[in-house]
């Protein structure tokens, strides 16, 4: 939105002077700032917005600073600072809700909620609960009491907004206090409040007039000079009622007639607001009806805009008139630029107006719908898009409102107003929507981002012609094609069509090649196709450089940063992940990449700094907790376990996987993620020796995966496991095919991995150190540590003879060095091999009702066994996971999820 | 209730308004019948597509401040009355 519009929204509406002092509703308001929430609901004309600003204006009532530049006071006596928001039918949008809303509080501490601003504007903004807790937190911090005032909240219908009221109703922190106006009581827990005394409320009845007040406004406010009996005619008849008496005022003023007005009036039963209103119009002069007639249809009004409708030059001068006068135009911006009429007088207005071309039906609307032309014209010639569009719709000119959406509907799309986008193609016949064709695609995007995929490859198909002769247009279609097929599986179809769209020339669509070019690096990413994706990573991150969408150029880079790790490039993957951190030259603002921390903290691992390891580490889980990113926060957990197992801290190491699990089940993990953090659980069972908790977790990992599920690693779990159960062959065999596997892609952290395994899989000694050897060559120039330590006591002996055999023996002293005393990390080479078994089908039987407190004679009634045979079982089982007992055994197994918890 | 999305006709309603409002608003209320009582109140009767609608006429009630008295809905369609 145009900034002077913003302003607007944010103006704190200004105080007449001629206003009846209501001590009685001030006090109550006062006595609100002690609850959560003031409300003031009552229908139009009650002077609801009125009576607040003179609240807000006797807060202060000395030396009161107006600065005209912002759109607020300042309280420099008074310990209460106030925002303001003007709602409107836009704002049913949550995000854009919360944009607001944050720019108002902006008005009481300019940076407040910046952080939130940035994620609102992130492409994936994290859940509504995620930005109102940060927002939250914010507020929290401020020192002195504050207020926001929403006005016209009744124009809110939208669900997700009352849900965020609601949330921040029950999380206001004692600093603030909530005001709302409006004309309908909003679906929030009132009656709850009532109870707790939690709410200050006023209605109709406490607004209207009192008897004395009515009088006094007559009189002392609009200068009239009538009996006490009539003053009550008028009272009675409006029932107090402000818009009423004002209109009556403003009819009664310069009228001779005023008994006979009166007579007429007070015994009536017409409308009073149509009445009244006809009563004051007719004393304008002809100059004024048609000025007033013509702005109606406007929702605000400005000098330039008027003079457009009614074709003449006086629209300033008018208006100020008009509010010189009182007649029903208020000033919405600080500079008098912009106003508006009073609701109930615009709806007369436009009443009048759709009466006043009489004729056949089909000309009925002619006059407006030229107005509502010309208005368009004017907000489009001023940069005004969206009113633009608002009054082309309204003007049924569809042609008009067809080109203008098809002009707004990218930038709409880049700030991810998608609502926005769906509601004006709503609002088009089909016919005009497919004639143009940006608005089509962005149509398609917005409908595959909200998950409509049929919907999107209808207008898709309807417009495939038309957009072969535009290559800018052409990318885009393909764009979403290629979106469209991956979000299907169609992973060969979506690589093809996003080769397409990139091999077009850059000049014309740089912004949809870069994301193109990034969902297709994350397309060959995660099919495991290493180097390609590498290559399309790097070109991606120039892309989106080019298009300055600062977000994809972190994401490439950092995924770049990734593949370069994952191919034994340590020190070049640390230099790429150094430069999302430090930022780009081009942008002011920088949020960081919890991926590009979390990534560095992974090497420095491996180069056993664990230390400056885990302070990364927090800091990337600090950002993922920010943003709500689940997988992220699972990672951090992770490997901050391993980083803890291999300082000896155990309990810590089992409460970060805790964590990680926690991750999983709050933020809802895919399958694949349960299986991560399975597999991380199968590498710490074997770094503590823990055969059978290892065996239990293996069995647990679905799957198989290829290389990218555990990069920079790659899968061994199951080649550890048949080397500890004394089955050197058949691991060597099962390392073999990894290794040609890993080599494919030029993954050579995990070759690197493969051939220290395959060392301690070695049929003798000789081959045994020719691998090591050969391993230790690759890995020095990286200053791989990790790699060596996290093997295992079983690998000290081979290092010692590789020293003895002068193989890099400086490096092979640092690895030595590293290997920590206590032998933590052992993997026992005798167990006996049934035990690394998972549980059978009867033995899980066996287990469930032994968790359920069963004796060995009950589950034997239940499964219908001989005693012998369940003691036989529950011996299995003792071994299988590991415990000496049942109490163990149940304890075990639900660490192992072979029960639940 | 009947909740189904899609009506093949319409309800019929009438409400009943405080106040007196011309015959010059029906094209306010969408094409609904605008008929004054005896007592000086008004009914607004006519077909209503569905609930949404039911409630935007609610709104444009509310937002010219007139006093709802009553709301209800016939079962079939009213006899065609004059409009006052």
């Amino acid at each position: 939105m145009d900034a002077s519009l913003l302003l607007t929204k944010l103006h704190i509406p200004p105080t007449s002077t001629r206003l009846v002092a209501r001590p009685r509703l001030l006090a109550r308001l006062a006595e609100g700032l002690a609850c959560p929430l003031t409300l003031i609901s009552a229908p139009a004309g009650f002077g609801k917005t009125t009576l607040l600003s003179e609240w807000l204006d006797s807060l202060n009532s000395e030396q009161r600073t107006v600065d005209s530049s912002r759109p607020t006071f300042h309280y420099p006596l008074s310990t209460l600072r106030v925002a303001w928001l003007s709602l409107d039918e836009d704002d049913n949008d949550p995000l854009r809700f919360l944009t607001y809303l944050i720019g108002a509080l902006q008005t009481l501490t300019p940076d407040l909620g910046e952080t939130t601003l940035a994620l609102l504007r992130s492409p994936q903004p994290p859940p509504t609960k995620t930005l109102l807790t940060a927002l939250i937190n914010e507020l929290t911090a401020l020192a002195s009491r504050f207020a926001v005032v929403l006005d016209d909240y009744h124009v809110i219908t939208a669900p997700p907004v009352h849900e965020m009221l609601s949330y921040i109703l029950d999380h206001l922190p004692s600093q603030m206090h909530l005001v709302m106006l409006t004309r309908a009581d909003p679906p929030l827990p009132l009656a709850r409040l009532r109870v707790r005394n939690q709410l200050v409320e006023l209605r109709a009845n406490d607004l209207r007039f009192t008897s004395e007040e009515a009088a006094m406004f007559l009189s002392d406010v609009m200068g009239l000079m009538l009996s006490a009996q009539d003053i009550n005619t008028l009272e009675r008849r409006t029932e107090g009622w402000i818009a009423g008496l004002q209109l009556a005022a403003l009819s009664l003023k310069g009228r001779e007639d005023i008994p006979q007005f009166i007579a007429t009036f007070g015994g009536g039963h017409a409308y009073i607001v149509d009445y009244l209103v006809e009563e004051v119009l007719v004393r304008q002069t002809e100059s004024v009806r048609t000025f007033l007639l013509r702005t109606s249809i406007l929702e605000r009004m400005t000098g330039p805009l008027c003079d457009a409708l009614t074709g003449r030059t006086d629209g300033q001068a008018m208006l100020e008139q008009l509010e010189h006068a009182n007649l029903f135009v208020t000033p919405i911006g600080g500079e008098r630029c912009w106003y508006r009429y009073h609701h109930l007088f615009a709806d007369m207005m436009r009443n009048r107006l759709r009466q006043s071309s009489t004729g056949a039906m089909g000309e009925m609307l002619g006059q407006v719908r030229e107005l509502h032309r010309r208005a368009s014209r004017w907000y489009e010639q001023n940069g005004f898009a969206d009113q633009a569009i608002q009054h082309a719709l309204m003007a049924q000119d569809w042609k008009l409102a067809g080109s203008l959406m098809d002009k707004g509907s990218q930038s709409a799309m880049r700030n991810g107003e998608i609502g926005k986008v769906l509601g004006w193609v709503k609002a088009l016949p089909a016919t005009e929507v497919v004639s143009n064709l940006t608005l089509c695609i962005n149509l398609a995007w917005a409908r595959v981002l909200t998950g409509q995929f049929s919907a999107a490859e209808q207008v898709l198909e309807q417009v495939q012609d038309s957009v072969q002769g535009d290559a800018g247009l052409l990318v885009d279609w393909l764009a979403v094609q290629a979106f469209i097929a991956r979000a299907k599986g169609q992973m060969r179809q979506s690589i093809e069509l996003a080769e397409r769209a990139l091999a077009i020339p850059e000049a014309h669509n740089v912004e949809s090649q870069s994301i193109l070019a990034l969902s297709l690096a994350l397309t060959y990413y995660h099919s495991g196709k290493t180097t390609p994706a590498a290559l399309v990573a790097d070109r991606a991150a120039h892309l989106a450089e080019q298009a300055g969408n600062w977000h994809a150029w972190v994401f490439m880079t950092a995924l770049l940063a990734r593949i370069q790790a994952a191919q034994g490039h340590l020190h070049q993957a640390e230099e790429t992940y150094l430069r999302t951190i430090k930022g780009h030259p081009q942008v002011r603002e920088w949020t960081g990449s919890g991926m590009s921390q979390s990534g560095i903290a992974a090497l420095h691992y491996e180069w056993n700094d664990l230390e400056y390891a885990k302070t990364l580490l927090e800091e990337a889980l600090q950002h993922s907790e920010l943003t709500g990113h689940g997988e992220m926060q699972m990672s951090c957990h992770r490997l901050m376990a391993r980083i803890l197992l291999a300082q000896g801290d155990v309990q810590g190491a089992t409460r970060a996987m805790a964590c990680a699990e926690d991750a999983v089940r709050k933020h809802n993990l895919s399958q694949m993620m349960r299986d991560r953090v399975a597999a991380e659980h199968v590498q710490l069972a074997l770094a503590q020796g823990d055969l059978a908790a290892a065996a239990q977790w293996a069995a647990q990992v679905q799957g198989p995966y290829g290389a990218a599920f555990h990069y920079p690693h790659i899968p061994l779990e199951g080649a550890m496991l048949t080397r500890a159960r004394g089955d050197k062959a058949g691991a060597a065999a099962m390392l073999a095919e990894r290794y040609e596997a890993a080599s494919q892609e030029n993954l050579e952290y995990a070759q690197i991995e493969i051939r220290i395994e395959q060392a301690l899989a070695a049929e003798d000694r000789a081959q045994a150190l020719r691998l090591l050897t050969e391993a230790l060559t690759w890995s020095q120039p990286e200053g791989y540590v990790r790699l060596f330590v996290d093997r295992g006591q079983p690998l000290v002996a081979l290092l010692r003879e590789a020293v003895q055999k002068g193989v890099a023996p400086e490096y092979c002293a640092r690895l030595l060095a590293a290997f920590p005393s206590s032998g933590v990390h052992d993997i026992p080479t005798s167990v006996p091999s049934a035990w690394v078994e998972p549980l059978t089908e009867r033995e899980l039987q066996v287990l469930r009702l032994l968790g359920a407190g069963k004796s060995n004679q009950e589950i034997a009634d239940d499964l219908v066994l001989a005693v012998g045979t369940v003691k036989r079982h529950l011996n299995n089982i003792f071994g299988k996971v590991g415990a000496q007992n049942r109490t163990e055994c149940v304890a075990r197994s639900r660490e192992l999820r072979l029960l639940d918890s | 209730m009947n909740t189904s999305s899609s009506n093949t006709h319409p309800e019929y309603y009438t409400i009943r308004l405080g106040g007196h409002l011309t015959a010059s608003w029906a094209d306010w209320f969408e094409g609904m019948t605008i008929s004054e009582t005896e007592t000086g109140e008004t009914t607004l009767s006519g077909p209503i597509m569905d609930q949404a609608m039911l409630h935007g006429i609610f709104a444009k009630i509310r937002d010219l401040n007139l006093t709802i008295i009553s709301v209800a809905r016939a079962e079939d369609e009213p006899p065609q009355r004059d409009s006052a």
